[in-house]
């Protein structure tokens, strides 16, 4: 009797254990439920959708609360660069990318947790305002841990970091088709410290 | 069957039955704790209106730095909740979040056809009130967030007066 209530104890404490360590992997799993990858940014498509599958419902609610849907604003994250490496603290990256038809963006920098990062000249973005294009409709800054000369947009000094691009009220063709995007740019500059 | 495969299928099915449990609840379970973190603070149904976010920010995940928001968390047991607000010549929204945390609702500058906002929100059908717009909320229970751009930090004081405007209340019933 008491073998056969260990064997069902130790069942559910697995399967349990399996249930919930798999919902949380699939919940952070980048692609899972209906995303798009754009260059290094990935797309959750319904992000505050009241149609959003329960995978995207939880990982927004997760990373993204409080987001809106995606005819108000669309949110882009990226946690590697170009070339599919995570963003690392240690390491400088260029930025660069054109002005897309919203009528207002912003790139801004979150640490592991999803908060704002701490740092001396009190800069947590870049947007429409502070980053001024070229002719061409283009602009660039860099993300470093230490000061750099031009657009410096301050990363962590230790830990992963994340990049989030919104678009506040985009044009009707970024808004019914947001992975066909020419996303900014992220490439690594140099070595890493 | 084999006394090992039973097992296996019994950890098998708990660990599908958890596993979808879990997905189904982390929005509903966040949701739920960011309600009661809201009124903790300022009770519900009345507004919190928090600086511009900087790095001790950290109440809900990726604020926004270039937006200043006013909150107010709502519990329509209590009766219908007005929300009203003077609207500034920035990007300005209002939006209603469900206890699933679907975005059930979304005005902005642009969709208003004045420069105020009256909304009420309610579960079951609201009284008439003169000159707002009735919204359904899909539960009881939910969060309301208005969100002005600061395009120049010298527009924040005109933005604060106006964040001040923004505002959330019970409706006797």
């Amino acid at each position: 009797m008491i073998r056969r209530l260990l064997w069902g104890l130790s069942i559910l404490v697995l399967g349990a254990s399996l249930g919930l360590g798999s919902a949380w992997a699939l919940i952070n799993a980048p692609g899972f439920g209906k995303s798009a990858q754009v260059g290094a940014w990935r797309i959750d498509l319904f992000t505050g959708s009241t149609t959003a599958d329960m995978y995207t419902r939880a990982r927004i609610a997760v990373i993204l609360f409080l987001a809106l849907n995606r005819e108000e604003t669309i949110y882009y994250v990226a946690s590697t660069d170009d070339r599919g490496w995570p963003l690392r603290p240690s390491c400088v990256y260029k930025v660069e990318g054109r002005v897309q038809a919203a009528r207002w963006w912003s790139i801004t920098a979150y640490g592991p947790d999803y908060f704002l990062i701490d740092n001396p000249i009190r800069r947590f973005s870049f947007n429409m305002r502070s980053v001024r294009p070229d002719a061409a409709g283009r602009f660039a800054f860099v993300t470093a841990p230490t000061e750099q000369s031009g657009n410096w947009l301050p990363t962590p000094t230790r830990d992963q970091f994340y990049l989030t691009y919104r678009l506040y009220n985009p044009a009707p063709e970024i808004g019914a088709h947001p992975e066909r995007l020419d996303p900014p740019k992220i490439t690594r500059e140099g070595a890493c410290e | 069957m084999n006394i090992w495969l039973r097992r296996a299928l019994w950890t098998l099915l708990i660990a599908i039955i958890v596993h979808l449990a879990t997905v189904y609840a982390v929005p509903r379970v966040i949701m739920g704790l960011a309600i009661n973190r809201y009124a903790a603070l300022v009770k519900l149904n009345t507004p919190l209106r928090p600086p511009l976010p900087d790095a001790r920010a950290r109440r809900v995940v990726q604020p926004s730095p270039d937006l200043l928001y006013v909150a107010c968390a709502y519990d329509l047991g209590e009766g219908p909740l007005l929300v009203t607000g003077e609207i500034p010549d920035t990007y300005w929204s209002v939006s209603f979040f469900a206890a699933n945390s679907d975005n059930f609702f979304v005005l902005n500058d642009r969709q208003a056809k004045e420069k105020r906002v009256r909304i009420v929100l309610a579960a079951d059908g609201a009284p008439p009130v003169e000159g707002a717009q009735i919204v359904i909320s899909p539960s009881w229970r939910g969060v309301v967030l208005f969100r002005t751009l600061v395009l120049d930090l010298a527009d924040l004081p005109m933005l604060q007066r106006f964040q001040q405007t923004m505002s959330c209340e019970t409706l006797s019933r």
